[in-house]
């Protein structure tokens, strides 16, 4: 009898110091829109670097910096995300290519309250050139060939991030030497190799 | 004779001091209908939540008290899916008065219509099809870890998607992202194959890019760890 008389007094004050039904999680219900959504809470590693680097800097952008590469806005690409809006091609945070602005979309706004994208189609710097060196680079960073066995970026960034980060170990290895033979031959001119006399050749 | 003329007695003097037979419980014979249930009474810290947000806000709403029905008791009917539940003039078998719903219930395939609850509006982005015909969305990983989409995860605390959108949509979760110490190892060795590909080239040996001149350059890629 007094079992049951203490069990109903515990019940009681139980009902009394536990008049609430909880959720699962504390704040579970407090919803945050997507625009508002603060990227460098669980980024926090990502923000630290964007405040150092000379180019896509935190300080020129207000808020959550992320979202001018990673949420584009620049009117007219298909990756535009108005929030809001349905984008078939991501959610939250685009997995981009540098090139995306920096190629046909140069001198664009981005959206955001930040500068434009500079006005250099850096695609066409690569693609178009006779001239560039570091072709065999941006290529083989865009597994252009299709022949590659590793890809860690998407398109052209790990070309990108080679020089315009400081995330990557470069190592340029030339084993080969020019080597140069002038023979003063009396060479008839305008044959190969042939100038004033002398015929110049070259091997590696 | 005296005992039972005493117990007359005390049965006389108790109807007229108890004159009223009660429940066990106050109140208990004096009934609301599910429309009506005011789910704040029981779920106070919820209601304090949802006035805090910035979505989802209690004060958004225009379905007045116990907004809480838009997401557990979802007026959205389509055919052949079996949350909605309209009140006494329909049957549901699969809950009674707050169903767990996905969030991707209302934010997937329903975007852009009307809840049915107050005249409001489902926000128009289909967050399954962003995730699932995504390649591009950097957070898949999460997305389908919430969802258990392998199956054989052990830990799943959440229906759904749910645990991936509280991570960000609120602030329930602690998010730890463990970033690796590691650099991209690229070396360029001129020369080091043969058959280099440029524009136009239809064959070439992995790895081999031709600079246009004379030099064939095999670049690697790899990542290197300290």
């Amino acid at each position: 009898m007094r079992m049951a008389i203490l069990t109903l007094g515990l019940l009681a004050v139980v009902s009394l110091a536990m008049p609430r039904a909880v959720a699962k999680f504390t704040g579970q219900h407090t919803f945050v829109n997507g625009s508002a959504v603060n990227c460098e809470q669980c980024h926090p590693d990502i923000a630290t670097e964007l405040k150092l680097g000379e180019a896509h800097n935190w300080s020129l952008s207000s808020g959550s910096a992320c979202r001018v590469c990673h949420i584009v806005r620049i009117s007219g690409s298909e990756l535009y995300n108005a929030y809001g809006g349905n984008t078939s091609g991501y959610h939250a945070a685009a997995l981009v290519e540098c090139t995306y602005c920096h190629g046909n979309y140069n001198g664009s706004a981005t959206g955001y309250s930040t500068p434009p994208v500079p006005a250099a189609n850096v695609t066409a710097e690569f693609e178009d050139s006779s001239t560039e060196a570091h072709r065999p680079l941006y290529f083989r960073a865009r597994n252009a060939s299709g022949a590659d066995t590793t890809d860690y970026l998407l398109g052209a960034n790990d070309a990108c991030i080679a020089c315009h980060t400081h995330a990557a170990n470069v190592s340029v290895q030339v084993g080969a030497f020019v080597g140069v033979v002038a023979n003063f031959s009396d060479c008839p001119p305008g044959t190969p190799g042939c100038y004033a006399g002398w015929n110049i050749s070259y091997w590696k | 004779m005296r005992n039972i003329l005493l117990v007359l007695g005390l049965l006389a003097t108790a109807f007229l001091v108890m004159p009223q037979a009660m429940a066990k419980f106050t109140g208990q014979h004096t009934f609301v209908n599910g429309s009506n249930v005011n789910c704040e009474r029981c779920h106070t810290t919820i209601s304090d939540e949802l006035h805090a947000g910035d979505a989802h806000n209690w004060s958004q709403s225009a379905i007045g008290t116990s907004p809480c029905r838009v997401c557990h008791i979802p007026n959205n009917q389509r055919s052949g899916e079996d949350y909605y539940n309209p009140y006494q003039t329909g049957v549901t078998a699969s809950y009674h008065a707050a169903a767990m719903v996905e969030c991707t219930y209302c934010h997937g395939v329903r975007n852009g219509t009307s809840t049915d609850n107050g005249g409001l509006t489902i926000p128009a982005a289909n967050i399954t099809s962003e995730f699932e015909d995504s390649t591009t969305e950097a957070h898949r990983p999460l997305y389908y870890r919430a969802k258990n989409a392998s199956g054989v995860d052990t830990t799943d605390l959440l229906k759904g998607t749910n645990e991936a959108c509280i991570a960000c949509h609120t602030a329930a979760a602690n998010v730890t992202i463990i970033e690796p110490t590691q650099y991209l190892n690229i070396t360029a060795t001129a020369d080091g194959c043969t058959n280099g590909w440029e524009p136009g080239a239809t064959t070439a040996d992995p790895n081999c890019y031709s600079d246009g001149y004379s030099f064939n350059w095999l670049i690697n890629m790899s990542v290197y760890a300290p």
